[in-house]
């Protein structure tokens, strides 16, 4: 078989979080991130790469999740900072 | 001139011989599959590209060997099958014959070879012997995956105008070949053509490219490459990357 060559552009990777349950019974669990340009090839490499044992895997794009904790840590020390920095007026 | 198919198959008992000859072909196509999928994995994208191609390989053996194994119940011999087959006895599908020509071609290749697996297996479903029955339906799951991996990088193919013309260009090219596979005497081939079809077309409208894939099949070309009738041997290229070399290391 010959070298494929070829030059295409293909859209820039999404980060995807993978949760997966072993049986029906079980929770979904945190099981990977994964690089992928669209939803198609981010639920066959989760599949690849993040285990085929898995009865269910569900992934989401991880710009899709609410991120309580980060983002309401940085907001209270943002404000915390400007607080002081009023006081010292 | 080594044994063909059919030498193979006229040791099995007639009554059960449609049913082997359908099977050796499937896994003959999964073979040669496999090792379209482990030559190519360096041409992968990324990482998880490569993990990927080389997964969906391992599954095409796997299920190449499962069936091998399956058929010592018909009384053919599993070396023999795996490994002990000359070029004109490999029953593989015609689609594979030729080498892809680029990423697109690939891509649309493996996702036509599947899609034919897939509709050859899914009739045994419901099988009244339950392990070829587990074997169609585990096919089935992976092959969903398998047909994924195509429609997504379809997907990608179509962001580009000159990309997906390619893609088109090789669904056109290697489209008859696929459809000869359902032979028009086999009373589930009509529905087979047309589910092929179906899919063809699917893959075409993911890459934007319009237009009717139609009746394209040459069946002077492929008449003779239905799964119990192929007579032509593999191409030798081909036949030396699917052989096993490590004859001698077998017992």
């Amino acid at each position: 078989m010959s070298t494929i060559v070829s030059a295409h552009p293909i859209g820039p990777d999404k980060m995807y979080e993978v949760f997966g349950r072993l049986n029906s019974a079980d929770i979904l669990e945190h099981v990977g991130s994964i690089l992928a340009p669209n939803d198609d090839l981010a639920l066959v490499r989760a599949r690849f790469i993040c285990g085929r044992r898995y009865q269910e895997l569900c992934l989401a794009p991880t710009l899709s999740f609410i991120r309580a904790a980060a983002v309401d840590t940085a907001a209270v020390e943002t404000a915390a900072v400007e607080t002081v920095v009023v006081k010292e007026f | 001139m080594g044994l063909t198919t059919q030498d193979i198959l006229d040791t099995v008992d007639a009554s059960r011989r449609p049913l082997a000859a359908s099977l050796v072909a499937l896994a003959d196509t999964k073979l040669v599959l496999g090792n379209w999928h482990t030559t190519c994995v360096l041409n992968a994208k990324s990482l998880p590209d490569y993990s990927a191609l080389l997964a969906m390989g391992g599954a095409a053996f796997g299920h190449a060997r499962a069936l091998y194994d399956y058929l010592t119940a018909f009384g053919l011999e599993y070396a023999l099958l795996e490994r002990g087959r000359d070029a004109g006895a490999i029953h593989s599908q015609a689609v594979l014959d030729a080498p892809p020509e680029d990423w697109q071609d690939f891509v649309v290749t493996v996702y036509l070879a599947d899609q034919i697996c897939w509709l050859q297996a899914e009739r045994y479903l419901s099988h009244p012997d339950r392990t070829l029955s587990g074997l169609a339906r585990r096919i089935g799951e992976e092959t969903y995956f398998h047909l994924k991996y195509a429609t997504g990088w379809a997907a990608e193919f179509a962001r580009d105008e000159a990309s997906a013309r390619r893609a088109r260009d090789a669904l056109l090219r290697r489209y008859p070949a696929a459809l000869a596979w359902f032979p028009g005497d086999d009373g589930h081939a009509p529905a087979q053509r047309q589910a092929c079809a179906k899919a063809a077309q699917d893959l075409l409208d993911i890459l934007g490219q319009g237009g009717e894939l139609g009746e394209r099949a040459d069946t002077q070309v492929h008449a003779a490459d239905a799964p119990w009738r192929r007579r032509r041997p593999l191409p030798g290229r081909l036949y030396e990357l699917v052989r096993f070399k490590d004859l001698e290391a077998v017992p």
